[in-house]
């Protein structure tokens, strides 16, 4: 019957998903509640795997701890006719630390397993049921953000004692019915799309796209402390009560602080003083021992070890803040890009990291306290830009953490090549790149990781073939958010030749340029975060010799967009070659039908990205 | 080490000897630990540079074969290490783990562990020290635990100093000792000691000389009463290195673990109560006898009359067909995984055959039973992979060794084979297994092979364009593959024909069209694909410019330090040929064309010959790398830089097309 349904599904949905890479035959969810310390997630799910893209559903990772266990974890391997290839059940799964790193202290557990075939097609059945010893928010979509699920479903069976809140995001086409049998109250959730729908990237996460489940208990208890998601100040509360007595500073801490309040600073100099002091003396290191994920280390102990994690750090910097007199809170916080979004209407537990918020500082400063180099008042995309809950007593809010605007994400790069007729070039380069301009750039990577100048360069440009002569590479200077990048190196193989004539590109950076799909006609608007500007000038010295012949790079070229801009310019005095390129993507949501506007302009940031420049003989 | 259990149990009840494991000074430092002064701080040394986030001041350890406190033998090592904090990249050496072994009734156990750092705060050395509860020792995996801990206030600039002893009840063999790391050393020294009765091999491996700075016995009183107080007679060495810079890994090298200086020791020989003299590190055709002495692998090796048989069918009559079909099968039928690759197989051939699932070294072990079922002359070939040391020949550990392939003799001809891998054809073994040489276990008579495949690596491209139209070119793209080349196409494409074209990984310029495609499920040696392909020239200034080689060209050199004096290394020798005919309408000409070039090391080792031949309104371009070695010193390394230059600077040229 099986093999029956996979086959006829291959048929069915075979023009519908002709470019998909597996199909989500079923999947079925049961959320039990019995009690405020105990739930049970069962869950079933069949997976038709039609290519190599589809493999991960068939590589299964799953954690445990001693708040979490999964009580059977079977995973069946069917061929396309039905026939049992692979059977697994938990203890085939290999296991591991949970977090491997040497800066990371917990107890728990990952289980893996890699089911996947070298035949296709083939279908995945995995079923399991976990086990939690206290309640927590559920999140459940209902399709991958694939979008190629036949029928999905989830049940939620709650005692009839116990309150729960639910949020249906991102479809009005879940369908909901109810009933209920002696203990529980039962609700089931149905999504079967009748087609499958084209994914879209570039779209607000809180957007309703991604059909989706929220499950919030009312009440729960963790670390024997009774807390409530009724309202952010009552959850803020909640945890207030769990870190209480945990702020008090060691003796020798204070007299340091003290020192610093007697210099007579402003409170801008003194709250940087106090994060320098923290960052000088303290380094991040994971804690997830048992309630380690969830209550933090005491201020004092702390400072003793000179180590501790997000909570540890931030609880610390926070109490010194307050101790020499700036008015400072630690902040719950989504980290990361993967993350699920935070209503700030739906009061939940989103978080998985803690910063701090001194809302009184320059129009509120917000403090990462896990890195001993980012300078004073900067988060990274790692925070920036998202909702947080700010921890006061009987008063704890939701505030947006800021964020920096396209004309402050400046990438600044001036370049010198001195081109020799033989094809290899003399060329140096001098940097800036600022705010979130740094976090996805190979110089800020290879600088974190003491990662050789070759490899730096090689990454980071188009060159290849050379040899370094000069390199020097400053990440946050004078404590600002910026990384400085000068080089020199001599290219071997810079130009291409074509018999007597020299083709190149002066270009040795790209100004990344989005991939947009024009397959389908576009439906959500286009969401863009963190805008940034490139600007590359580049200063290039002819053989002499030689002259640049006439292409349509040797024309000026400017296009102004709502969503971005795009400036090119080129003159000549005598044998140099100066050359210009602005690039800007502005963030902010803009309509769909600017979904051919916007291919045109990535494209034209691509074909400046590569531009192609002919010398021949004059 | 292969050793009985017996055997280990008789040479604990024979053991003579005694040393008071706590009672001796092992070793002698520059530094003693806890002491450190002001002018400690400031370290100058060439072999520190800018970007080494720390640097390992003195990194001494010391193994001393002895006695436990239940008369058992055991290696006492001790270590201790002093590190100074360069950059905020180097505060992570604050955070340390040490692994473990764990054995089936015994394990290595840590104790005197003790950390502290120092810090340099107004003219004082202020020392933080670890607690006794801040460390932790955990279970990372079934033979390993690790103790872990993070050392209190390291700041940049802090000296941290680690000391630490482990009763290691796994005397066959001495932990290996490491000179260099990812950090410069400035001093690095390993002590062995053993008494006169209890010898071991020592060897000196890796790419910088090691100093053996002392070697000597010396008569030492014990003060341990049980089987043997009093004085005996030890050996001592010691091994020394100095000034060492940070070792990082380059491009074209096998495992660092070949370069990095290192010293490996192994029981060579025990004197018992009789004066007999039992040696246990004899050569490499003892070893090999006692391997396929154990009685999992017998039962690999001899095959009884109603064993469980791989069914070949009838009509399959002759032998290399049998084999062939054997090996297919298993590569089919049996899906394997990397982990817990052991040597040994822990399931039976028949478990292997009906479970279809196990690791790739039973695998093959199953196809040598298989084989050798089928009346076919079959071994067990022992390899390395080329992320993993190479095999130290004048070494008879069989430890050294971590993967089995099958050699087996068909019809006059031998072969190595490999099932464990989907993408191998017969013959064939795949790239990480090319590393040097592997043992074949033949009894008695245990040989040294060159792990080579049938299949030598090659790539061959042809392109013919024979329309030409507004700069798009038209025609036809015959590829073959063997070897490297066509395992790596059928990795890429996990043998799927709907995966090739992307596997190719062409620019937005091609429009391919998947005509043929041959052998990629392995049915032949060669993957042959024929394509119908159309590129699309980039028009400058009207005329329309083609890239020299349009496919599979090198267009970077991947040497990229100018001096080297590590090897480079190849997974087998390998060429790559190209050539791209254009026939142009009569309205265009080829206007211009790279230069011709040609280049070769001596003897012809690497070679490379590049042309292009325009006649009339055609062009004719072929280019031709051969490496005819698969490793080249470093004398060899700038002619071999310079013709990958020329290489990449051949390939990356142009062809331009005008109109007339």
């Amino acid at each position: 019957m099986k093999a029956l349904l996979a086959s006829f599904c291959i048929a069915l949905y075979g023009s519908l998903f002709s470019s998909a890479d597996f199909i989500l035959l079923e999947e079925k969810a049961t959320l039990t509640i019995e009690s405020i310390k105990k739930s049970e997630l069962k869950v079933s799910r069949r997976v038709l795997v039609l290519g190599p893209d589809g493999d991960h559903w068939a590589k299964i990772n799953f954690v445990e701890s001693d708040e979490l266990d999964y009580e059977f974890y079977n995973v069946l391997i069917q061929s396309e006719a039905g026939n049992t290839i692979e059977s697994f059940e938990k203890s085939n799964f290999r296991t591991t630390m949970a977090y491997t790193s040497s800066n990371s202290y917990n107890d728990k557990i990952a289980f893996h397993l890699d089911a996947s075939q070298s035949k296709y097609p083939y279908v995945v059945e995995i079923s399991y049921l976990r086990e939690m010893d206290f309640l927590f928010p559920e999140s459940w979509y209902f399709t991958s953000k694939d979008g190629k699920s036949l029928s999905s479903s989830f049940t939620l069976r709650v005692n009839s004692e116990i309150q729960v809140r639910t949020e249906i995001k991102g479809s009005d086409k879940i369908e909901v019915s109810e009933s209920t049998d002696e203990e529980f109250r039962i609700k089931t959730y149905s999504y079967s799309p009748k087609e499958g729908y084209h994914v879209e990237d570039y779209v607000d996460p809180r957007s309703d796209y991604y059909p989706s489940l929220m499950v919030i208990p009312l009440n729960f208890e963790r670390a024997k402390v009774e807390g409530t998601y009724s309202s952010w100040e009552d959850y803020g509360d909640w945890l207030i009560k769990l870190w209480e007595d945990r702020q008090e500073l060691p003796k020798e801490a204070r007299r340091d602080l003290d020192e610093l309040k007697s210099q007579s600073l402003s409170p801008d100099e003194l709250a940087r003083a106090v994060y320098e002091y923290m960052q000088n003396r303290m380094r991040y290191v994971f804690l997830g021992y048992g309630q380690g994920g969830i209550q933090t280390m005491t201020a004092k102990e702390t400072f003793e070890r000179g180590f501790g994690d997000c909570k540890a750090l931030s609880n610390f910097t926070s109490s010194a803040l307050n101790y020499v007199g700036i008015k400072s809170y630690v902040c719950l916080i989504a980290a990361g890009s993967n993350v699920w979004p935070v209503y700030p209407e739906v009061v939940s537990d989103y978080f998985n990291h803690v910063i701090v918020c001194i809302p009184e500082l320059n129009d509120t400063t917000w403090l990462e306290c896990t890195n001993q180099r980012l300078p004073f008042g900067y988060l990274s995309d790692f925070t920036d830009d998202r909702y947080g809950l700010v921890i006061k007593p009987n008063s704890s809010e939701i505030c947006r953490t800021n964020s920096f605007d396209a004309l402050n994400n400046r990438v600044h790069r001036k370049t010198k090549i001195n081109l020799l007729k033989n094809g290899s070039a003399e060329i140096s380069v001098d940097g800036e790149y600022n705010n979130q301009t740094l976090n996805k750039n190979v110089f800020f990577y290879t600088e974190l990781n003491s990662i050789k100048p070759e490899k730096a360069v090689k990454s980071a440009t188009n060159l290849r073939s050379f040899d370094i002569r000069e390199y020097s590479c400053q990440l946050y200077p004078e404590n600002r958010a910026e990384l400085k990048i000068s080089f020199s190196v001599q290219s071997r193989v810079f130009a291409r030749k074509a018999g007597e004539k020299l083709l190149f590109n002066p270009f040795l950076f790209t100004a990344p340029s989005k991939d947009i799909d024009t397959t389908h006609a576009r439906i959500n608007p286009f969401y863009f975060k963190r805008g940034k500007v490139y600007i590359d000038e580049i200063e290039i010295n002819l053989p002499e010799e030689l002259q640049l012949d006439v292409s349509e790079y040797t024309d000026n070229y400017q296009a102004e967009y709502p969503f971005g801009f795009i400036h090119y310019s080129i003159e000549q005095s005598g044998n140099t070659l100066i050359i210009k390129r602005k690039v800007g993507f502005l963030n902010g949501e803009f309509p769909a039908s600017h979904q051919n506007d916007l291919f045109l302009f990535n494209q034209k940031i691509d074909s400046y990205n590569s531009p192609l420049y002919v010398l021949t003989n004059q | 080490m292969i050793f009985r259990l017996s055997t280990i149990l008789f040479l604990a009840l024979v053991l003579l000897l005694g040393a008071d494991l706590s009672a001796q000074k092992y070793y002698e430092s520059p530094y003693s630990y806890g002491d450190v002064s002001p002018s400690d701080f400031e370290i100058e040394s060439e072999i520190i540079r800018e970007d080494d986030p720390a640097v390992i001041l003195c990194d001494i350890g010391a193994s001393e074969m002895g006695y436990g406190a239940r008369g058992q033998g055991e290696i006492q090592f001790s270590r201790y290490s002093r590190i100074k904090v360069l950059s905020k990249e180097g505060l992570s050496e604050g955070d340390r783990s040490i692994s473990l072994y764990v054995g089936e009734s015994d394990a290595q156990t840590i104790y005197r562990l003790k950390a502290q750092v120092h810090n340099l705060e107004g003219g004082e050395v202020v020392a933080s020290k670890l607690k006794n509860k801040d460390w932790t020792e955990e279970r990372y995996s079934d033979k390993i635990n690790l103790v872990r801990f993070s050392l209190p206030n390291v700041k940049v600039g802090s000296i941290i100093e680690v000391s630490y002893e482990i009763r290691d009840p796994f005397w066959f063999q001495l932990s290996d000792w490491k000179f260099q790391s990812e950090l410069p050393t400035v001093y690095s020294a390993y002590y062995v000691y053993h008494p006169n009765e209890i010898g071991y091999k020592l060897l000196k491996l890796g790419y910088y000389e090691l100093a053996e700075v002392d070697q000597g016995s010396e008569y030492v009183t014990t003060n341990r009463t049980s089987v043997s107080g009093g004085v005996y007679r030890r050996n001592h060495f010691k091994f020394v290195c100095e000034n060492l810079p940070a070792f990082r890994q380059l491009n074209l090298m096998d495992d660092k673990e070949n370069y990095i200086p290192r010293i490996i020791g192994e029981l060579s020989y025990l004197e018992q109560s009789d004066g007999n003299i039992k040696h246990y590190f004899q050569d490499w055709s003892t070893s090999v006898n006692e391997f396929l002495d154990n009685n999992t692998i017998k039962y690999f090796m001899k095959i009884k009359k109603k064993s469980f048989r791989i069914p070949v069918p009838e009509s399959i009559s002759d032998t290399l067909s049998q084999a062939m079909y054997l090996h297919r099968y298993i590569q089919e039928e049996v899906k394997c995984s990397d982990v817990g690759n052991q040597l040994f197989p822990q399931k039976s051939p028949e478990v292997i055959a009906t479970e279809r699932i196990s690791t790739k070294n039973e695998a093959n072990w199953l196809l040598v039973y298989s084989l050798k079922a089928q009346g076919i002359k079959a071994y067990p070939v022992l390899a390395t992979s080329r992320n993993a040391p190479k095999v130290v020949e004048t070494f008879p550990i069989i430890s050294q060794f971590s993967r089995v392939l099958a050699g087996a003799i068909i019809a006059g001809e031998f072969y190595i084979l490999d099932s464990s891998s989907p993408f191998m054809n017969f013959g064939q073994i795949p790239a990480d297994l090319h590393n040097g040489t592997g043992l074949l276990l033949a009894r008695d008579s245990p040989r040294w092979i060159d792990l080579y495949s049938k299949q030598r690596t090659a790539s061959n491209t042809m392109i013919h364009f024979n329309q030409f139209t507004d700069g798009v070119l038209k025609g036809k793209m015959k590829i073959r593959k063997s070897g490297v080349e066509a395992e790596e196409l059928r990795s890429d494409t996990k043998m799927q024909e709907s995966q090739v074209l992307d596997a190719l990984d062409l620019s937005d310029q091609w429009e391919l069209k998947l005509v043929s495609c041959e052998g990629l499920e392995g049915e032949s040696d060669l993957v042959q694909l024929e394509i119908d392909a159309t590129y699309n020239a980039e028009n400058l200034g009207g005329n329309y410019y083609i890239p020299a080689v349009l496919l599979d060209g090198i267009q970077e050199n991947p040497l990229v330090e100018e001096t080297r004096i590590y090897p480079v290394s190849y997974p087998g020798t390998w060429e790559k040929s190209y050539t791209c005919m254009i026939e142009l309408p009569k309205n265009y000409t080829i206007s211009a064309t790279p230069e011709d070039a040609a280049f070769s090391l001596p003897e012809g080792l690497a070679m490379f010959q590049f042309s292009a031949k325009p006649v009339a309104n055609q062009l004719v371009l072929s280019s031709k790398i051969r490496m005819k070695d698969d490793s080249f010193q470093s004398d060899q390394y700038s002619a071999l830089r310079q013709l990958y230059d020329l290489i990449a600077t051949s390939h990356s040229s142009m062809i331009e097309i005008k109109e007339k």
